[in-house]
């Protein structure tokens, strides 16, 4: 067993084949040696957050290990499973700090599985509505804004 | 932050026009630093993610959305325009024809990289074109003809 604490100070103890599905806690703990029983901490993620990762961890547990990156693959956000699109269904706020918790873990199923989500809310979607939906401020000039419609009026609907 | 700041307040309920009023040790204030707040709240949760991140949801995207998703702000627009994003986004548009080797199409303006093509490259592009504005002449001869035929057109 493994004991990982949070940064608000949570703790707590997962297998061995969870922890390692974080490249991360893996590359520690091969460092530290079997011996060792201090929990390690992760300052960067907090209770709350670790909770849902090891949860994804847990059923994950028996997936095959992640196959490296296919540069000529076309990568598309079509392929998420059922059950992690369940897992998913979360507030923004709660998607976007899994995400970074899955790059600070070096996860990268989850981190992708993450991208891919906020990837799937963007398809399909008006600027106004993309910036709407994110909170992003529009901070063009007129000038700008106009130039940059020019260049996009190939992807206008007709 | 209550300390250092002097203000305690419950979640700003911003209005439909941005005007938002924040409760400040009891007492309404509407003002810009008010303003200010909500957007600390309510923060713009996709542009200021980490480069490497917002790069990679990006690389998800098709061209349209990755069109779109580059006109909201400045720094989207920046993320949006990586020359990375769209070439992988060519490769895979043009996949089915990667055996064909690079190719100058007839009709584009390649004055300017005139100096870097040779004899060869010109050529088979002056090649190209001749050939096909001949079969356009004889499509349109054609297809003048049969409306000929069929409308009595001259």
């Amino acid at each position: 067993m493994v004991k990982i604490t949070s940064s608000d100070n949570q703790e707590f103890t997962i297998s061995k084949e969870i922890a390692n599905q974080s490249v991360l806690i893996k590359n520690m703990l091969e460092d530290v040696g079997e011996s060792d029983d201090q929990p390690i901490p992760l300052p960067n993620v907090s209770g709350a957050i670790l909770q849902k990762v090891i949860e994804y961890a847990t059923m994950h547990k028996d997936d095959p290990p992640p196959a490296p990156e296919d540069e000529t693959k076309l990568k598309t956000s079509e392929d998420i499973e059922e059950r992690d699109k369940e897992f998913m269904q979360l507030d923004q706020g709660t998607m976007f700090e899994i995400i970074l918790a899955a790059n600070y873990l070096d996860m990268k199923n989850l981190l992708d599985l993450g991208c891919k989500t906020v990837a799937n809310m963007i398809k399909g979607k008006s600027v106004e509505e993309v910036r709407k939906l994110f909170n992003i401020v529009n901070d063009f000039t007129p000038e700008e804004e106009e130039q940059i419609r020019k260049e996009n009026e190939w992807c206008e609907d007709r | 932050m209550d300390d250092t700041m002097g203000l305690s307040f419950s979640t700003p309920t911003a209005t439909e026009e941005g005007t938002v009023t924040v409760l400040k040790r009891g007492e309404l204030i509407q003002a810009d630093s008010a303003l200010e707040l909500s957007h600390h709240c309510e923060e713009d949760r996709l542009s200021n993610q980490p480069t490497e991140l917002v790069t990679r949801i990006l690389s998800f995207l098709d061209a349209k959305s990755l069109a779109l998703v580059g006109a909201t702000n400045t720094r989207m627009h920046c993320l949006a325009g990586q020359e990375l994003l769209w070439k992988d986004l060519c490769k895979n548009r043009w996949a089915d024809k990667k055996h064909h080797g690079y190719m100058l199409h007839p009709f584009v303006e390649y004055k300017e990289i005139l100096g870097r093509l040779s004899t060869e490259e010109k050529r088979d592009v002056l090649r190209r074109r001749f050939q096909t504005r001949r079969l356009m002449t004889m499509y349109w001869i054609k297809s003048s003809w049969i409306l000929y035929r069929i409308d009595g057109w001259s």
